[in-house]
């Protein structure tokens, strides 16, 4: 039956690069209805690469991007740069990597399953979980560099477990590592473990592995040391220690009780509170897959087979990063558990089987009432987080930027309010300033305690508390000012609003 | 044990069909909140025709009846008759066969499917299904044909299956009950014709077995025919033409932009029409925008059906057997009424939805069941199912009779009852002003009123101006026995006059919308009588007359 031929991995797996390709390029430059600071941050300094060779504060090609003196990491930037220089830096380049970042990981979801289960039913279940998975819906479809990260991370566990296969193998598993730590914060943390993981459980052949690929690794200690003077010299000499200072956490109860947060039902069934990590009123896992990731950890510790366990040893790893900071939980800091949880879910199956007649129609029905409640938050998604979100994403800055632009040269000043902060990004970001202006003119403010820079102003911009600048004499400007500013005695030219209809900037005309 | 099984299931058969006629009568005769005018039509002509044998314009049992002029359909009509007759002209009696005939379609269901696939089990499931299903629960508390048409429909197909298995002489009954579901409304002219055509040529050799039912079975579908020829109104000529699709949305279609060609733009229109019936938020979320088609808050279907319709269809695909095409056919032509016409997706129009869709869904729980390999997971697995559909069942129940009847009251013309009440109740006025805002307001006055038809047919004025469509009649008048022994004339008006010069005259009672009484240009001689709310506190309509 030629009917027979739509149900090969191949073309089954293609349907679900569609369906994920589908769902997250409908609208992807209007919901989230506008870019979030790093989001602009990440845009504005590929665009300045890709027209002067330098970063936002001068620097050549840089491998630590200062941005707002958190020194944003480079992978996520330079492959930003290639695509504003084809379509221009708007919200669509500088989202359009994550989408082809989770897209990679969708298939090695698929690759890593079949290796640890060797199953292709099995495989192609984790990749439509993984596909679907509310924990990756949101960073899959917004410039969130954690997705690089996730890629070459997963890249690398891959090319390890095919290390037996061919001895250069291990050098590809070094680069893939070193681009993840380059890409996102976390792998820092989760690679060094990772990489234990992977040498406990390769342990008997080691020897005759590490024998047989001598020079690879050689060359892997080569440019491991070289990757690291960089870090070494970030976190040593510029104040690169800011970020793990602001973020960071170190004392053990506290570990301890922030990684057991990540077990809390209202985390996983209610979701992360953060509203651009998840939609309000959705879990990071959906019920169903809940319970089949229950049913798939159990058949891992009824099998003991080593190889499963990687599984289940990774996803508990990749909680650590998020729990080692304060923030916790946090969805963001641990999307390395979301192919995991995938792979066992639909690791499942082998448990299912010895239960039902038909496999192949049951999985039909898991895959049918998943997708009922992805097409349940992905229409959520479109219809009402995208209005009730809009504050989140920093949207009054958007409105100022595009629906004021033309006004500006009637004004000798323009004042706006950083109440949602550094409000200067989104001008660069949306009016598409000149990398070399905007250096020449930016005046900066002292760097805070925490390290993090901001901008006073630059060219015709004023940024800052509104009541402070309007203690000078000010003619012939136009202000914005934020709902928490408003002044009483001045009489509003007009109104700036957020989607969901609160007051983001009244506008002054002084 | 046999038996046993058989009394089992026959217990749980009752069970569901007392179940659905509970969910089909309890407060009936409030929920909705009130009768439309179609419901007041089909009771006042039932009412008349048991007592006069004439309709409202006299003809004598007719067979198609003018109205509003919307050439209404004989079948339920003429089976409400007796129910206005015995229980009275108010909600509950023009309502109440329509309920039951949606319990008797439940019933009727679990022979067809034991019959089509000798599966008691799927029998009872689809049973169970029509019995909650939001669409037919909405159709089966107003006086509508749907379920007329399922009905009649459903018992040719028993009968006819019962014909070809032994009992040949039930196939010109079979026939026959195809014929009138054919008359009873649009749909069934479209569906149960190709479905007749479809088990014809699939059971040809056995039918003609029997000469004589065959030759009988013939005379009737040409009697029909003939009699449909001489009576071309029985097809619906003029309803058909007011509900046919908009030029302009003809013109809007991809390949007539292309081709420029009408014929094609309609087919193309018609394609996108029928998909539309296949929409989750059709089928799931919110259903027919109408407000008097369905109650917004779920779909014609429950969501779990999403995954029982799909494991149904792959179920009948399997079997690939004659009676599972038949199904199957059922359900896809019962979207076709709805997308030829405007207003597509349409609950009512592609209403033979109701009982195919069910039954694939019925098959496929059963198929669902039965991937379990132990008793106790398959009895686990359906206690789990059951208990969602009961939830989703408890919500859809819970919204109907909370805020669906609250917030669409307007479309139910709610109101009319409290203004006849209070004209009925008040002797002192002899001249009734009664607006045409809310269309027909004359025959709640005729269906309340109990006016007799000789009486009525004497006094009656029709409309001829160019509003007909607000008010067929313009005019009549109904003499009341008042206390003292007296008798005392009422003359009623519908529309015809500008409310907002309403003149305040002795005996006068004006009743007018809220926005006419706002700008009433003698506002401060008048005195309001009564103002009647929606359930929902804003106001229907002011009763006035001279301070």
């Amino acid at each position: 039956m030629s009917f027979y031929i739509l149900l090969r991995p191949k073309i089954l797996l293609i349907l679900i690069c569609l369906l994920f390709l589908l769902t997250r390029l409908y609208k992807i430059s209007e919901i989230p209805a506008s870019v979030y600071w790093d989001e602009a941050s990440i845009g504005y300094n590929a665009y300045s690469i890709a027209q002067t060779g330098k970063d936002e504060w001068g620097e050549s090609f840089p491998l630590h991007f200062r941005a707002f003196g958190e020194f944003k990491l480079p992978i996520y930037i330079y492959s930003t740069v290639i695509l504003v220089k084809i379509f221009g830096m708007n919200e669509f380049s500088v989202r359009l990597p994550a989408v082809l970042y989770s897209l990679g990981t969708i298939l090695l979801t698929y690759l890593l399953a079949k290796k640890i289960f060797d199953n292709s039913n099995v495989a192609l279940l984790s990749s439509f979980f993984i596909s679907i998975s509310p924990w990756i819906f949101i960073f899959s479809r917004t410039g969130y560099e954690a997705t690089a990260g996730l890629f070459f991370y997963l890249l690398g566990i891959y090319f390890f477990l095919l290390w037996s296969k061919n001895n250069l193998n291990i050098f590809f598993v070094t680069l893939s590592f070193i681009l993840s730590s380059y890409s996102y914060n976390s792998f820092r943390v989760i690679i060094p473990l990772t990489v234990i993981t992977l040498i406990l459980l390769e342990f008997k052949n080691l020897k005759i592995l590490i024998k047989k690929s001598i020079i690879p690794i050689i060359l892997s200690v080569v440019i491991l040391f070289l990757s690291i003077v960089p870090i070494y010299k970030v976190y040593v000499y510029d104040s690169g220690r800011s970020r793990l200072q602001t973020v960071g956490e170190f004392s053990g109860a506290s570990f301890i009780s922030n990684y057991i947060s990540h077990f809390n039902p209202r985390f996983i069934f209610f979701g992360d509170s953060n509203l651009r990590s998840q939609q309000g009123g959705f879990g990071q896992i959906f019920p169903l897959e809940s319970l089949l990731l229950l049913l798939g950890v159990i058949y891992i510790l009824m099998r003991k087979l080593r190889n499963n366990y990687l599984a289940l040893v990774l996803l508990l790893v990749s909680f650590i990063p998020a729990a080692i900071t304060k923030e916790a939980p946090h969805a963001l800091r641990s999307i390395s558990v979301a192919p995991f949880i995938a792979i066992i879910s639909a690791s499942s199956l082998f448990i299912i089987k010895k239960f039902i007649k038909n496999i192949y129609i049951f999985e039909l029905v898991i895959i049918i009432v998943s997708l009922i409640f992805f097409l349940n938050y992905f229409i959520n998604f479109i219809n009402i987080y995208s209005v009730k979100s809009s504050t989140e994403w920093q949207y009054g800055y958007k409105k100022i930027y595009s629906d004021f632009k033309n006004q500006f040269t009637n004004f000798d000043q323009i004042i706006i309010s950083d109440q949602y902060a550094q409000p200067y990004i989104f001008a660069l970001f949306y009016m598409q300033i000149n990398p070399d202006e905007f250096r020449n003119n930016a005046v900066r403010n002292s760097v805070d305690q925490w390290g993090f820079s901001t901008i006073s102003e630059f060219g015709k911009f004023k940024f800052g508390k509104i009541d402070k600048i309007l203690n000078s004499n000010l003619q012939n400007s136009i202000v914005f000012a934020s709902n928490k500013e408003k002044q009483p005695n001045l009489d509003p030219m007009g109104v700036i609003k957020f989607l969901d209809g609160s007051v983001a900037f009244w506008v002054y005309k002084i | 044990m046999k038996k046993l099984i058989k009394n089992k299931i026959f217990l749980v058969l009752i069970f569901i069909v007392v179940f659905a006629l509970a969910l089909r009568v309890y407060k009936l005769g409030s929920y909705p909140p009130s009768i439309s005018w179609d419901e007041a039509a089909v009771g006042y002509n039932g009412y008349s025709l048991t007592n006069f044998l004439k309709d409202e314009y006299g003809k004598i049992l007719p067979l198609y009846f003018q109205s509003f002029g919307d050439d209404k359909h004989p079948i339920h009509i003429y089976l409400t008759a007796p129910f206005v007759t015995i229980f009275g002209l108010n909600e509950f009696s023009v309502r109440l066969p329509s309920a039951i005939f949606g319990a008797l379609n439940v019933l009727l269901i679990f022979f067809i499917v034991n019959l089509l696939f000798k599966n008691r089990v799927i029998g009872l499931l689809s049973s169970l299904f029509l019995a909650i299903s939001p669409q037919n629960i909405h159709f089966s508390r107003f006086n509508h044909e749907a379920n007329f048409a399922l009905f009649f429909f459903m018992l040719g197909l028993t009968l006819f299956y019962l014909a070809i298995k032994n009992k040949s002489n039930l196939l010109p009954f079979s026939i026959l009950s195809f014929t009138i579901s054919f008359l009873t409304y649009h749909p069934s002219k479209v569906i149960v014709p190709v479905i007749v055509i479809f088990l014809f040529a699939f059971y040809i050799k056995r039918i003609i077995l029997d000469r004589r039912s065959f030759i009988i079975s013939l005379f009737i579908v040409f009697l029909i025919s003939f009699v449909v020829i001489i009576n071309p109104q029985l097809l619906g000529l003029s309803r058909i033409g007011q509900t046919t699709v908009n030029k302009n949305l003809l013109k809007d279609t991809y390949i007539f932009k292309v081709t420029q060609n009408e014929f094609l733009g309609r087919v193309n229109l018609y394609f996108i029409q029928y998909f539309r019936h296949f929409t989750p938020n059709y089928l799931f979320i919110s259903g027919d925008k109408n407000p008097r088609s369905s109650s917004q808050s779920t779909g014609e279907f429950y969501i779990i059906d999403a995954l029982f319709l799909i494991l149904g269809v792959i179920f009948l695909f399997y079997k690939r057997s004659k009676e599972g095409f038949i199904v199957l056919s059922w359900a896809i032509l019962s979207p076709i009424p709805s997308a030829v016409t405007e207003e597509a997706p349409h609950a009512a129009r592609s209403m033979f939805m109701m009982g195919s869709f069910n039954i694939i869904s019925a098959s496929g729980f059963y198929l669902f069941i039965n991937l379990f390999r132990f008793r106790i997971l398959k009895f686990t697995a359906t206690l789990i199912c059951l208990i969602i559909l009961g939830f989703f069942l408890f919500n859809y129940l819970k919204y109907y009779f909370g805020e669906y009847s609250n917030r669409y009251a307007i479309e139910w013309q709610y109101g009319m009852k409290q203004i006849v009440d209070f004209v009925k109740k008040h002797e002192e006025y002899n001249q009734i002003f009664m607006t045409d805002v809310r269309s027909q307001p004359y025959i709640f006055f005729l269906y309340y009123l109990k006016t007799p038809l000789p009486e009525y047919l004497k006094s009656v004025v029709y409309n001829n101006g160019e509003s007909k469509s607000f008010s067929t009649v313009s005019y009549f008048d109904q003499t009341f026995i008042v206390k003292e022994g007296g008798q005392s004339l009422k003359n009623i008006y519908f529309g015809g006059w500008d409310p907002i010069e309403s003149l305040p005259q002795e005996g006068r009672l004006y009743v007018i919308s809220p926005s006419h009484y706002d700008g009433l240009r003698y506002k401060s001689s008048f005195d309001v009588k009564k103002i009647i709310y929606y359930p929902n506190g804003t106001v229907a309509f002011y009763l006035i007359s001279k301070l």
